[in-house]
């Protein structure tokens, strides 16, 4: 990247969290921020951006423990969502929330023009695939991009080079890889006996031959869990400093447990040092149910893994593919 | 080149590009492309604003919806009333390339011109991915959607089945959207043959002069649809 680089030591390691209950059974230590909220359905188990005391709540909880709290917003809305959404801005401001996640350029015209003291950071639905895309998104108030999960790290770096925006990238967790106007999973409540909203905190997996995907019901998520451990060392080099541990579906174990792994990675990356600790995948390792994967950063196909952990299997279903 | 010929109007996928044709060429007449992801009246006042003519919308926005849409001004409003709508929204799925993803040889600038010898220093030939259509027009779309999945809960098998998908004409609704303000209907004709795309352009077209009731109308296509594989169930 051409900007001038940050210390290597001064990168934030961030997740997601829908409600208030997993917020208070989660161990946020490792954590420099933690975005709240749940972009895919209004009716998750009591989503922070429905509910708006909680969202109070939650914010002050993360503020409390040093970190800084964003609020995210809802990927694909319809028009009776944008009331709602404006509550929750106006909640988010109130209490102080550090910048707001926007997935959805509709939305983005919303906080730009009526919320421009909240900064955005855009996220992964909003397909940024390029430069130009993300001057557009900066003349609305954007301050940090997620690219679309799509793209390489060098097609990353080509979009970065020129405008020097800072990119957020996942780290480590189950991508998305596509959102719904509806749930399947309501087709279910009759027949397995479990309504709504607890239908999609079953581990879902769809699978089909040698691979598999993550249903939360209206998201479809990657089976694998991305994984870029072993090169952390290269991200702080080219310059990447704002990294998530994707955990909205994921147990509290998950969101403390790999956070640690990836805390104490990146304190030594960013030391110079490119070690890592057999304990480390065995953690990760026991997490990742389908297996690991490197998403598209090395421009292969987002299940594929290069790396130097082709063996890295999950624990649920066995995957044998390692590269295509 | 596209000016040259006479070209005014374009249909563009990518919120970057729009703009900067929009910029650099204020004569065209833009298009956002349904894959551009709009659904509301938030989104279409944001493609106005970032110098879009029009807008493609789905046919899932409903005629009520479309009443609140047009209150945006600016900015023709299309909607794609006859088309099949899979369970992913469109301009929001990275399945396919999750699955597979292959560099493949870049075009020629010029077709004259193979090697790319007389092309400009910076767009020589080379390699370049594919995946989702949001590509740059270069993405694949294999309907993984459309093939059976297994569904597991907690680890055990507890069904077989397809992503939910459905034909959507709203055939019956013309006169609605019609009165709610939208400027161009559309038929989602592309992959459809001459013989099944020809008698669905006329149903609709009766529909909108009135010649016939919208019953009548869909009966004449009724073979160019899909089964219903769902039901809506909410949002």
């Amino acid at each position: 990247m051409n900007r001038e680089p940050e210390a290597m030591n001064r990168f934030e390691l961030n997740t997601t969290i829908a409600n208030l209950r997993d917020l208070r059974v989660s161990d946020l230590r490792d954590y420099d921020a933690v975005y709240l909220g749940d972009i895919y359905c209004r009716i998750y188990e009591a989503n922070f951006l429905e509910q708006l005391g909680d969202l109070r709540e939650g914010i002050r909880i993360v503020q409390d423990q040093g970190k800084r709290a964003y609020v995210t917003t809802y990927a694909a809305p319809r028009n009776d969502f944008l009331p709602r959404v404006r509550k929750m801005l106006e909640t988010a401001v109130e209490a102080g929330a550090h910048a707001v996640e926007i997935h959805n350029l509709g939305i983005l015209k919303i906080a730009h023009e009526e919320f421009p003291q909240l900064p955005v950071h855009i996220g992964g639905f909003a397909n940024v695939y390029t430069a130009a895309g993300v001057e557009v998104l900066r003349d609305f108030g954007a301050v940090r991009f997620t690219p679309n999960y799509e793209l390489s790290l060098e097609e990353i770096d080509e979009i970065t080079r020129g405008c020097g925006a800072p990119v957020e990238l996942l780290v480590h967790g189950k991508m998305p890889l596509g959102i719904s106007d509806y749930c399947f999973l309501l087709e279910y409540e009759e027949k397995w006996g479990i309504k709504c909203p607890d239908l999609c905190q079953k581990e879902l997996f769809l699978k089909q031959g040698d691979w598999a995907m993550k249903s939360v019901g209206k998201g479809i998520l990657s089976g694998k869990d991305v994984c870029m451990l072993e090169h952390l060392p290269r991200l702080l080099a080219e310059g990447h400093r704002h990294f998530r541990i994707e955990t909205v579906s994921e147990t509290p174990a998950y969101r403390r447990e790999v956070a640690a792994v990836y805390r104490a990675a990146l304190d030594r990356a960013a030391a110079g040092e490119s070690a890592l600790e057999e304990g480390w995948w065995e953690t990760l390792a026991r997490h990742a149910r389908i297996g690991l994967c490197n998403g598209f950063y090395f421009g292969k196909s987002g299940m594929d893994y290069a790396g130097i952990r082709p063996e890295s299997i999950g624990s649920l279903l066995t995957i044998s593919r390692v590269e295509s | 080149a596209l000016l040259d010929l006479g070209i005014r109007d374009v249909i563009v996928n990518d919120l970057g590009i729009l703009t900067a044709l929009s910029r650099r060429f204020p004569e065209l007449r833009l298009t956002a492309s349904i894959g551009c992801g709009a659904q509301t009246v938030a989104d279409v006042a944001f493609f106005r604003d970032v110098g879009a003519h029009a807008v493609v919308l789905p046919g899932t926005v409903s005629p009520a919806e479309m009443r609140e849409i047009r209150t945006v001004r600016g900015i023709s409003v299309e909607i794609m009333i006859h088309m099949v709508e899979e369970f992913v929204l469109l301009g929001k799925c990275w399945m396919p390339s999750y699955v597979h993803l292959k560099p493949s040889p870049l075009p020629a600038v010029f077709p004259s011109d193979p090697d790319g010898a007389d092309s400009p220093e910076d767009v020589r030939p080379g390699l370049r991915q594919t995946g989702s259509m949001k590509r740059g027009g270069v993405g694949a779309c294999f309907r993984i959607c459309q093939q059976p999945w297994e569904l597991y809960v907690s680890g055990r098998r507890m069904d077989a089945r397809l992503f939910p998908s459905r034909q959507i004409s709203r055939i019956a609704e013309v006169d609605a959207y019609a009165e709610a303000g939208v400027d161009v209907l559309k038929l989602q004709g592309r992959s459809l043959p001459v013989e099944l795309l020809a008698p669905l352009v006329r149903g609709y077209r009766k529909a909108i002069d009135g010649g016939a009731t919208p019953a009548a109308a869909a009966s004449a296509f009724a073979f160019a649809e899909l089964p219903a594989a769902w039901a809506v169930v909410g949002r």
